[in-house]
C-alpha cells in the first residue's frame, strides 16, 4: 500500500539531461531521474535552495525556484496516487474522511517523520477551512489533523518551520556523504531514515521539532498569532489581567511545548516498534532541549540614573543556524542505545550498547542502529551514494574527494559560468553587477 | 546634642522596640516575596516587515488585520530601485495573548523601548565597525474610544544610533549572526494610553554614502530584523508598592514633626547633627510621598524623572549624614557644628549628585520632550555621559575611603579615651559612655542595613540569573527580587523612623535646660539630673 519509491532503476549520471534550473545537486536530479524513469510526473522536484521558500503575502507558501520563476502550488502537489483522493474536493465528504483515515492508517505505518512533507507540499493554509486544509496536508498523522485543526492558525508556521528545518539539514550535511537529499516530496527520505532508527534519523527529528518551535516562537513575538499564551505553558485562562498584574513570559516555552505536542502526535500511537517510537520521542524532545538550553538572556539595566539598581532580562533565541550547528554537534557525538525491559518497572528503558561511552543527556541524539557508509546508492533504502557529487580537491576532511568519493576516484571538469562581477549593493535591495565569464575547475565523484 | 531618647530608653523597651522594627521588616520582605509580582517585566516584538512604495503617511499596522504587504528579507529578492526607505518595520504593542489583545495600563509608570538588531554576515555587504543606524520612527497610540485601525502621532523623529556588533573570524560564513548589543530606543516616563504602534524607516542616501562610505545606514551589513523589547513596570508591583507609600508616608512624617517639635522646645540653637536628621526625615517623607497616584488618572510623563530626583535627594542626604554623624563623634575634633566644617567632606556627595543629577536631566530631562532621545547616541554626548558617570563614582569611592576613614579614627578615638576614662570620675566616665553609646548604636544599625542592602543587591541578580535559567520554576528565589525592593525600602524606613525617634531630645531632660557641649575637649561634667538616669541605663546598655 505505501509507497516504495526506489525498487528498481539503473542510476546514471544525467547532468547533460538535468532540467534547467530547479535541482539543487547532482543527487537531487538523480533523484529526479529516477523518478523519470518511472514515469511519474513531475520531473524536477527539487527542493528549494536554502533562502528561497517563502510565504507570500497571503501567507500561502511558495517556492521560488533558482530561476526565480515561482512554481505554482500545483506544481508540488505530487503525491502518493491512493492519498490526492484526499484533497479532490467533488468527492463526498463521508466516504473521503472514511478513506483518508484508512489511508492515513496505513500510509504512516512505514514513515516514521512523515509530517516534515507538509514543509514540501506548498499547500495553501486557508484558515476558513480548517478540516479540509488539514486533510489535504501531506503526512499527518490522525492525531495531527486534529491538532491541526485546533490550531489552524499555527499551521503556516509548522509549515515555514518544516522548511526552515529542512534546509537546515541540508546546509549541515551539504559535505557529508549523506546530505539530507530529499528523495521523493510525499516520504522525503529513504528508509534508511524513516524505518532504520539511525543517526540520520535521529538527526532529522530533532532539527524538525527545534524547527517547528523556533518558527512558532518568531511568530508568537512577531504578533501574528494569536493564541500565544503568556504562561510557561500553553493552557492560561486569562491573560489580560495577568498581564496587567506581573506581565507576560516570553514565547519559548509557549513554542517548544506546541512544537511538542505536534510532533509527538506522529509518534504516538502508530504501528512502529516501541525501541523505535521512544527513540524518536527522545530526538525529538532532544531537538526542543537544545533549542531552549541555547536561548540567551540578555538584561538591561534601568534603576536611579540607568543603575542596575533594577534590571529587567529578557530570552533572546539563538538564530536557526546556530541550532542546527549544535544538533550536528550532537550528532556526531550520538549515542548509540538499545532497549532494556526493566522486569521491575515493566518499562522499556533506552540503555547506551557501549558501557564505556558517557551516559547520553536529555540533550544528545540516540540511534539504534548503525548507518550504511553511503558510498554506494542503495535505492531500496534510499541511498543515493555519493557517485556524480561534487567534492572539494583540497580538503583533507569528510568533503574532500577522497572520503567523499570512497576511494573511487574523481573526474575533473572545468565549467565556464556566466557570472555576475563587480557587484555593488545597494542598500537595500539592489544589487548592481557587471557580467563576466568565470571558469571553474569542479570535481565529481565516480 | 546630648540626653537624647535612646540614653535615657530602658533596655527592655529598647529591645521592645527593635523587636518590633525587626518584625516589621520581616513583614516588608514578606509582602514583597509573597504578594508583589516581579518588579518589571519585559515583551518582545520582532517587526514585520512590510512594503510600502507609496510613501504615504499612513499608518501601517498588522491588528485587526494587517493592512501592509509583508516581506521576508532572509528571502527577499533585490529589485532594481528599491531602497530601504521602502521597508516598513512595525510592531503593534501590545501582543495579542490567548486570543485576547493585552492592555497597557497607568499602573505600568513607564515604557522602555530597546533596539535589537539582527545582522547577517554577508561577503558583499561590508558592517563597519560603529556604523551609524539611522531610523526613522513614528510612535503612534491609540485609546479604547477610537475605532481599532485609527492611530494618533505620539512623536515622529529621526534617530540615530552606534552599531555595536561582532562575530568571531571562524565564524564568518554566509548567514552566519552577528552579535549586536542592544540599543536604547525610547523611554516613556508615564503609560497612558492602552495601545501603541511603532513605524520605523532606514531612509538611505546613496549620494552621501557613495562620497560618505561610513555615513548613516551606509555600512549597516545585511539587515535581517528589527525587534524591539518593551520593559515595564509590573501593574501589580505598582500596587503593591504605592500601598506601601502610602501606609508609611503618615508615619514618617508624624515622626519629623514630632522630631521637630523636639528639636523647638528645645531653649538652645539646634545643632548641625540634630538638622541633618531632621533634613534626613524630611528626604524620607518626599520620597516616600506617593504622588505616583496622580499618574493614575493624569498623563505625567515627568513622573520618572521625579521619582529620580526624589531618590537621589534622600541617598544625598543619608550620605552626608553619615558624615556629618562621625564628625560630630570624632571627639578630638574642634572645628564641628557648622556645616562649613565639612564643605570638603560634603564636597564628595554634592558633586556626586551633581553629576548623577546633570546626567539624569541630560537623559530623562530631554526625553521628556523626545522620548528616542539618548545622550549615547552620539560620541560627544557618549564621551560626556561616561566623563560624568565616572566624575561621580570616583567621589562616591572617595567618600567611601574617607567615611571608613573617618570611622576608623573615631573608633581608635573612643578607645584611647575610653583607657584614659577609667581614670575619671564616674559622671565623666558615664557622659564619655554615653556619646559612645550612642555612636555604637547608630553603627550598627547602619552597618545591618547597608549589609542588607548590599546582600540583597547582589541576591537581586542573583535572583535574575536565577530566574532565567532552565529549572524556572524550581528557584527558590522566583519572586526574590520584589523581596528585596519592598524589604529594603522597608529597612530604611525604619532606619530613618528610629533616627528620628533615638536621637530625639529626651523629655526626660529638655526641660532642665542643662546645656552639655560635646564639643568640649575634656567632658564637662554631667549634671545631676542626667547622672541619676543614666547610672540606671548605662551600666546594662553599653558593653
Amino acid at each position: 500500500m505505501c509507497f516504495r519509491p526506489f525498487t528498481t532503476g539503473v542510476i546514471n549520471l544525467p547532468t547533460s539531461r538535468a532540467p534547467p534550473g530547479g535541482c539543487v545537486d547532482g543527487t537531487a536530479r538523480r533523484a529526479a531521474e529516477i523518478y523519470r524513469q518511472k514515469g511519474r510526473p513531475g520531473v524536477c522536484r527539487p527542493f528549494p535552495p536554502v533562502g528561497r521558500a517563502e510565504f507570500d503575502h497571503s501567507g500561502a507558501f511558495a517556492i521560488r525556484r533558482a530561476d526565480n520563476a515561482v512554481c505554482p502550488p500545483s506544481y508540488d502537489r505530487l503525491s502518493c496516487p491512493d492519498r490526492s483522493v484526499g484533497v479532490r474536493p467533488n468527492l463526498l465528504a463521508m466516504l473521503r474522511l472514511v478513506l483518508l483515515a484508512v489511508l492515513l492508517l496505513l500510509c504512516v505505518q512505514c514513515r516514521a517523520i512523515s509530517w516534515l512533507a507538509i514543509g514540501m507540499s506548498g499547500a495553501h493554509i486557508d484558515h476558513r477551512r480548517p478540516l479540509q486544509t488539514c486533510q489535504s496536508l501531506s503526512g499527518l498523522t490522525k492525531r495531527q489533523v486534529r491538532f491541526c485543526r485546533r490550531n489552524i492558525e499555527h499551521m503556516d508556521s509548522v509549515v515555514y518551520g518544516a522548511v526552515t528545518a529542512y534546509q537546515e539539514c541540508q546546509h549541515q550535511f551539504q559535505k557529508r556523504r549523506w546530505n539530507c537529499t530529499m528523495i521523493d516530496p510525499v516520504s522525503i527520505f529513504g528508509d534508511v531514515v524513516l524505518k532504520e532508527g539511525t543517526r540520520e534519523a535521529a538527526f532529522v527529528h530533532a532539527i524538525s521539532s527545534a524547527g517547528v518551535a523556533h518558527r512558532v516562537t518568531r511568530d508568537c513575538s512577531r504578533g501574528l498569532l494569536d493564541k500565544c499564551g503568556c504562561d510557561q505553558s500553553m493552557v492560561n485562562r486569562n491573560p489580560g489581567n495577568g498581564f496587567r498584574w506581573s506581565g507576560c513570559s516570553d514565547n519559548v516555552h509557549y513554542g517548544t511545548a506546541f512544537s511538542r505536542t505536534f510532533v509527538d502526535a506522529n509518534e504516538r500511537g502508530k504501528m512502529q516498534s516501541h525501541e523505535r517510537m521512544l527513540m524518536n520521542l527522545h530526538n525529538n524532545r532532544a531537538g526542543l532541549q537544545v533549542l531552549e538550553k541555547h536561548i540567551r538572556t540578555e538584561c538591561k539595566c534601568h534603576g536611579l540614573s540607568g543603575s542596575c539598581e533594577l534590571k529587567t532580562c529578557w530570552r533572546s533565541m539563538p538564530s536557526f543556524r546556530e541550532v542546527g550547528a549544535i544538533i550536528k554537534d550532537k550528532f556526531d557525538g550520538a549515542t548509540e542505545v538499545k532497549l532494556v525491559k526493566d522486569s521491575a518497572e515493566q518499562r522499556a528503558r533506552m540503555v547506551r550498547v557501549n558501557p564505556h561511552f558517557k551516559r547520553h543527556t536529555h540533550t544528545d541524539l540516540v540511534y539504534l542502529v548503525e548507518s550504511p557508509d553511503y558510498c554506494v546508492a542503495d535505492p531500496s533504502r534510499g541511498v543515493l551514494g555519493t557517485s556524480g557529487r561534487t567534492c572539494n580537491e583540497t580538503s583533507q576532511g569528510i568533503d574532500g574527494c577522497e572520503l567523499l568519493c570512497c576511494h573511487r576516484g574523481y573526474i575533473t571538469k572545468t565549467q565556464e559560468t556566466n557570472d555576475m562581477c563587480n557587484c555593488k549593493f545597494h542598500y537595500c535591495c539592489r544589487v548592481d553587477c557587471e557580467p563576466c565569464v568565470k571558469r571553474v575547475d569542479i570535481h565529481i565523484c565516480r | 546634642m546630648s540626653g537624647a531618647v535612646i540614653e535615657n530608653l530602658s533596655t527592655r523597651k529598647l529591645c521592645f522596640m527593635l523587636a518590633s522594627l525587626l518584625a516589621a521588616a520581616i513583614v516588608f520582605f514578606l509582602v514583597g516575596g509573597l504578594i508583589s509580582p516581579e518588579p518589571s517585566s519585559s515583551m518582545s516584538f520582532l517587526m514585520t516587515k512590510c512594503e510600502d512604495r507609496a510613501l504615504k503617511n499612513d499608518w501601517l499596522y498588522l491588528r485587526p488585520k494587517m493592512n501592509c504587504k509583508p516581506l521576508h528579507f532572509e528571502t527577499y529578492v533585490p529589485q532594481p530601485g528599491g531602497n530601504l526607505r521602502d521597508v516598513v518595520f512595525v510592531a503593534q504593542m501590545p501582543h495579542v495573548r490567548g486570543g485576547i489583545t493585552l492592555e497597557y495600563s497607568p499602573w505600568f509608570q513607564f515604557l522602555l523601548g530597546l533596539l535589537d538588531i539582527d545582522i547577517e554576515y554577508d561577503p558583499d555587504r561590508h558592517l563597519a565597525e560603529n556604523a551609524l543606524l539611522q531610523l526613522e520612527v513614528r510612535l503612534g497610540y491609540r485609546t479604547h474610544d477610537d475605532p481599532p485601525t485609527t492611530w494618533h502621532e505620539l512623536i515622529s523623529t529621526t534617530v540615530t544610533r552606534r552599531l555595536d556588533c561582532s562575530i568571531a573570524e571562524d565564524k564568518k560564513e554566509p548567514n552566519a549572526a552577528y552579535n549586536c548589543s542592544v540599543m536604547d530606543l525610547f523611554e516613556l516616563g508615564s503609560n497612558a494610553y492602552p495601545f501603541y504602534l511603532i513605524n520605523i524607516r532606514l531612509p538611505v542616501n546613496e549620494e552621501q554614502c557613495m562620497k560618505d562610505p561610513s555615513g548613516p545606514n551606509c555600512a549597516i551589513g545585511r539587515l535581517k530584523d528589527l525587534s524591539i523589547i518593551e520593559i515595564h513596570q509590573n501593574g501589580g508591583f505598582t500596587k503593591i508598592w504605592l500601598a506601601m507609600k502610602t501606609l508609611l508616608t503618615p508615619f514618617v512624617l508624624a515622626a519629623t514633626i514630632w522630631y521637630w517639635s523636639r528639636i523647638r522646645q528645645l531653649t538652645r540653637q539646634p545643632y548641625l547633627l540634630e538638622k541633618a536628621i531632621f533634613a534626613l526625615g524630611v528626604s524620607l517623607a518626599s520620597l516616600d510621598f506617593p504622588l505616583e497616584w496622580l499618574s493614575l488618572w493624569f498623563r505625567l510623563p515627568f513622573m520618572l524623572l521625579v521619582c529620580d530626583l526624589r531618590q537621589g535627594l534622600f541617598y544625598a542626604m543619608l550620605f552626608s549624614f553619615w558624615l556629618i554623624f562621625t564628625g560630630e563623634h570624632l571627639i578630638e575634633d574642634s572645628s564641628r557644628n557648622s556645616l562649613i566644617a565639612y564643605w570638603r567632606h560634603l564636597a564628595f556627595v554634592v558633586v556626586a549628585s551633581l553629576c548623577l543629577l546633570v546626567y539624569d536631566m541630560c537623559e530623562r530631562g530631554i526625553q521628556l520632550s523626545n522620548p528616542f532621545y539618548s545622550i549615547w547616541s552620539t560620541s560627544v554626548g557618549t564621551n560626556l555621559a561616561y566623563a560624568i558617570i565616572y566624575v561621580a563614582s570616583l567621589c562616591a569611592l572617595l567618600y567611601f575611603v574617607f567615611l571608613v576613614y573617618k570611622v576608623g579614627r573615631v573608633w581608635s578615638t573612643i578607645k584611647r579615651k575610653r583607657a584614659a576614662a577609667l581614670q575619671m570620675n564616674r559622671n565623666r566616665r558615664l557622659k564619655f559612655e554615653m556619646i559612645i553609646y550612642r555612636f555604637k548604636f547608630l553603627m550598627a544599625l547602619t552597618v545591618v542595613c547597608a549589609g542588607f542592602t548590599i546582600a540583597s543587591y547582589i541576591m537581586k541578580q542573583y535572583g535574575e540569573s536565577q530566574m532565567h535559567s532552565d529549572e524556572f520554576m524550581e528557584s527558590p528565589l522566583v519572586n526574590s527580587t520584589s523581596a528585596f525592593f519592598t524589604g529594603t525600602f522597608g529597612l530604611w524606613n525604619i532606619y530613618v523612623i528610629l533616627l528620628l525617634a533615638m536621637y530625639a531630645p529626651s523629655h526626660k531632660q529638655y526641660a532642665g535646660a542643662v546645656r552639655v557641649d560635646d564639643d568640649d575637649d575634656d567632658l564637662g561634667e554631667p549634671t545631676a539630673t542626667e547622672q541619676s538616669v543614666l547610672a540606671t541605663f548605662v551600666k546594662p546598655a553599653v558593653d
